[in-house]
């Protein structure tokens, strides 16, 4: 097996495992703003909601534990209240009102986005970490998620169901070790090949890319313990073969991935992506392949050097490339990179 | 070829590498904007080698580039910082030859270079220990006896009135911690600097100081409330935020885990003032100096570890009953594999015909064993507790004190007092685990019995036949008049064995084995070990009669009153 301690390392790398507490104090602080003030702001605007009957709870990576290292801190919050959503149908005014109970600091930076309410937090006027808090009315037994942009002219309260998200989430992954590894990589390499990216809806979020690699995982163990490279390599191949390519004179001009979400509201997660450019889904899918590709190679090739130098190329510097080794017998054991 | 020339044309021979000029016999060349030496003195003995330094008249950190001055024997010696490119040990220099060592050490530069910035990382934090006493102002290292739990606390701090300063867990009792010199106590409180042991669960992006690169308060807070990463656990973060501070000063113990060894750091921290806060807020909002200090980890339970011994002994009790020889070295080699507490009964003292094979020196000649031994054991390291009782120990009293005990190794040499242990440890009903072990007249055998009441078979076993008539030890290898010639008499019933230091030696090595594994619950019967000049034997637990005196009544006493239940 090739690099398995170059895998376990860079894993150890990327790979988040607690809340950091500045994150946790912030969240703490934030979540009870919301119970002490939102139910106030509500009040104000003729609404009735009981502090009592406010639902926090995670989502997101934290939830079912995939969080990679980012530069900016990302983290999903949920916040639940009953409403009847047919006497109060704008959700833009609702999610203002969150906005205004909890947009009173200096340390925060509150916008309303189109799934959620956005709480930035920044430090010498660098944002280093945002909660997201998409804001769900349960009317009548079901949940529903407020859409919407601060002053668009659609939205709309969409079925949802975040918990049961959740739940089928942590049954797939939760046990799975290799599988939870897998989808870390995957999404470290979005990362990495769209770290420029800046148009709206051109990255592969990360709920689909995870539940990709939950339908496409493939399972690779060895006497010597589990086997990454090719369990990564076989997996996103897979992934890669499940797009449908319409071609042009040869040249593939659409690529399309689809991944139903298994709750309500059952959408396609790829559907704002493919309504917003075709070039998007080919993007990905080119992107895609060549990972494949470098991996393929890496399974391929002989020498460890250069196996690790095609998985450096899919995942950058973090992963290292272990050094060469000289095959001359005499020699060998003198090249050992283990410095003074 | 002139030896400068030598070195010279290898070097040149490389892309990218120029050499620049001479001096002091040292070959400099250009790398990547950046000049170094390679000087290769005595390059015509076998096992000397080259070595590459840069010049010190800049700050230049970088893993594996010495942060100090080296003096190599040439003028202007102090001017020159060291490249280590190796292992101690991890080349044999006589099998390459000049040329060769030459591009090797060049070829390591080439790959010290490159590293990425984690891999950087990764070098640095190997060599942790290493910078961080490099910047440290103390000269005598701060003493940490941290234990064998791993988690935040406040230690006990002791200075000597001198220069040493001990940080000590909790639950930590050391041995001359009442110790005098010249009528007063060495040991001292010093509740000024209240020291704090951190343990740190994730390392990243925590590197070592460097002359480039000094602590601050920023490399304090990253550890404890570092935004990107958890750094340490959420428990020692609540503690650190309950912890009440009244001093201007305190000590962070740091701990962390490299390769899976243990990498201790302590940082005395100095406050704006000294007004009363919690250990946290104190950290994040009022640090003025951070301190570098040289400190060691020496607690027992690290030292066993740090060699391979298996800490599950780190807790456990021993009953001794005997110092002479075997106890002796019984005693000293339970030390050595990890046992700090033992309590040893004896009531000879120390002669000089004792000495060459028994563990204590000769000013002990005149002391009882068991002081001499604690004496002895005890100067090891302060962990190690010695309960010395200079008697015997008495059947009863036997039975009253094992409960507090794991185990008791009974290294006596005497048939009559092994037989009269035996019998109070069957008719007390005890379960602790005992070894018996004897060495045979004649200096070439020994034994070791264990007799475990859960099981069948006990000492008395040994000197009971098969119709349950009394006999000698039957499992003795030596015969009777082999015995006897093997005797020294002298006189008026006074008699010595003859046997050398290693019966001892082989059948305390096997003493440890055997502990070992009745610890690990791998012994399921109790067994009788024949230990022969070169094997040990695993004799089983065929020496039990069923018709002995001692067990084989108790035995079905136990199986009757089974049976009733
Ligand atoms: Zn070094
Ligand atoms: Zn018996």
């Amino acid at each position: 097996m090739k690099l398995k301690k170059q895998f376990a390392e860079f894993y150890d790398e990327i790979t988040i495992k607690d809340e950091s507490e500045p994150l946790r104090e912030k969240r703490e602080i934030l979540q009870k703003d919301i119970e002490d003030r939102f139910p106030d702001e509500l009040a104000s605007h003729g609404i009735d909601l009981k502090k009592s009957d406010i639902e926090i709870f995670d989502q997101g990576s934290y939830k079912y534990n995939t969080t990679i290292k980012s530069n900016v801190i990302d983290r999903d919050v949920a916040v639940k209240i009953p409403l009847d959503i047919n006497q109060y149908p704008d959700t833009r005014k609702i999610k203002g009102y969150l906005r205004d109970a909890i947009d009173y600091v200096a340390a925060r930076t509150v916008n309303i986005k189109e799934p959620c309410v956005n709480v930035a937090y920044f430090e010498n006027g660098e944002e280093w970490m945002h909660i997201d808090l998409p804001l769900y009315a349960e009317c009548d037994g079901k949940v529903y998620l407020a859409r919407g942009r601060e002053f668009a002219d659609n939205y709309s309260w969409e079925i949802a169901d975040p918990k049961g998200l959740n739940q089928d989430l942590c049954d797939k992954i939760n046990g799975n070790a290799q599988l939870r590894r897998i989808i870390r990589y995957i999404k470290k390499w979005r990362n990495e090949k769209y770290a420029n990216s800046t148009l709206d809806h051109e990255v592969p979020p990360s709920i689909g890319l995870t539940y990709l690699a939950c339908d496409y995982f493939q399972e690779v163990t060895t006497p010597e313990g589990d086997d990454d490279l090719t369990a990564l390599q076989q997996t996103m191949s897979a992934i890669r073969d499940s797009f449908i390519l319409t071609k042009e004179n040869g040249i593939i001009v659409k690529a399309d991935i689809t991944r139903y979400i298994p709750v309500e509201p059952f959408t396609d997660i790829f559907a704002t992506m493919k309504e917003s450019s075709d070039s998007y889904g080919v993007k990905f899918y080119n992107r895609l392949s060549k990972a494949v590709e470098n991996l393929t190679n890496a399974v391929n090739v002989e020498s460890e050097h250069d196996a690790g130098n095609y998985v450096q190329k899919v995942f950058g510097e973090e992963f290292e490339v272990p050094p060469k080794q000289v095959s001359s017998a005499a020699t060998v054991s003198k090249k050992e990179q283990n410095f003074g | 070829m002139d030896k400068v020339d030598f070195v010279k044309q290898i070097i040149e021979s490389y892309d990218g590498i120029e050499f620049t000029r001479e001096n002091d016999g040292i070959v400099f060349f250009q790398y990547r904007d950046k000049e170094y030496g390679c000087w290769y003195p005595d390059a015509d003995k076998d096992s000397s080698s080259p070595m590459l330094v840069v010049k010190n008249d800049e700050n230049y950190d970088y893993p594996h580039i010495l942060p100090f001055n080296v003096p190599l024997e040439i003028n202007k010696s102090d001017q020159y910082r060291c490249i280590c490119l190796y292992e101690t040990e991890s080349t044999v220099k006589y099998l390459q030859s000049k040329e060769e060592k030459v591009k090797d050490v060049i070829d390591r530069l080439l790959v010290l270079l490159s590293l990425s910035p984690l891999e950087r990382e990764r070098e640095f934090q190997k060599e942790f220990v290493y910078y961080w006493d490099n910047m440290a102002e103390n000269n005598t290292p701060v003493q940490i006896y941290a234990g064998s739990t791993r988690e935040f606390q406040r230690l006990n701090v002791y200075f000597d009135g001198k220069s040493t300063l001990r940080y000590v867990a909790n639950g930590i009792k050391l041995s001359d911690a009442k110790a005098e010199d010249r009528g007063k106590k060495k040991w001292s409180h010093k509740p000024e600097v209240p020291g704090f042991y951190i343990p740190i669960e994730d390392n990243r992006r925590i590197l070592p100081p460097t002359r480039d690169r000094k602590w601050k308060a920023d490399d304090i807070l990253r550890i404890v409330c570092g935004k990107d990463l958890r750094r340490i656990s959420h428990e020692t973060y609540q503690k650190l935020n309950q912890e009440k501070i009244k001093t201007q000063k305190v000590s962070l113990i740091f701990e962390m885990k490299v390769n899976g060894n243990c990498v201790i750091f302590t940082a005395t921290i100095t406050f704006r003032s000294a007004k009363t806060d919690t250990l946290m807020n104190k950290l994040r909002q009022d640090i003025m100096n951070v301190q570098i200090v040289k400190s060691r980890r020496i607690d027992y339970y690290f030292l066993c570890k740090q060699i391979g011994n298996d800490t599950s002994l780190y807790c456990k009790k021993i009953l001794l009953i005997g110092a002479g020889s075997l106890g002796s070295y019984t005693a000293r080699e339970l030390i050595r594999a990890g046992i700090r507490d033992i309590t040893v009964y004896d009531a000879d003292d120390l002669e000089k015909e004792n000495l060459l094979r028994h563990t204590c020196d000769d000013y002990c000649v005149g002391f009882s064993k068991v002081v001499a031994l604690k004496f002895e054991l005890e100067r090891l390291h302060p962990e190690i507790h010695i309960k010395a009782v200079n008697r015997d120990l008495q059947a009863a009293e036997f039975m009253e004190i094992l409960p507090q005990f794991d185990m008791a190794i009974i290294t006596v040499g005497s048939s009559d007092i092994q037989i009269e242990l035996n019998q109070a440890l069957k008719q007390g009903h005890c379960n602790k685990p005992v070894i018996f072990t004897w060495l045979e007249a004649g200096g070439k055998n020994s034994h070791i019995l264990t007799v475990d009441n859960n099981y069948e078979g006990c000492f008395q076993c040994l000197f009971t036949d098969a119709n349950g008539r009394r006999i000698n030890n039957k499992v003795n290898r030596l015969s009777v008049e082999k015995t006897e010639q093997n005797k020294i008499r002298n006189g008026c019933g006074g008699t010595r064995a003859a046997y050398g230091n290693a019966i001892l030696l082989r059948t305390v090595a096997a003493l440890l084995n055997i502990m070992q594994e009745i610890f690990d619950g791998k012994i399921h019967m109790n067994k009788l070990f024949d230990i022969i000049p070169t094997q040990v034997i695993d004799m089983g637990n065929d020496f039990r009669e069923r018709k002995c005196q001692c067990c084989s009544n108790e035995y079905s006493r136990r199986l009757y009153k089974d049976d009733a239940s």
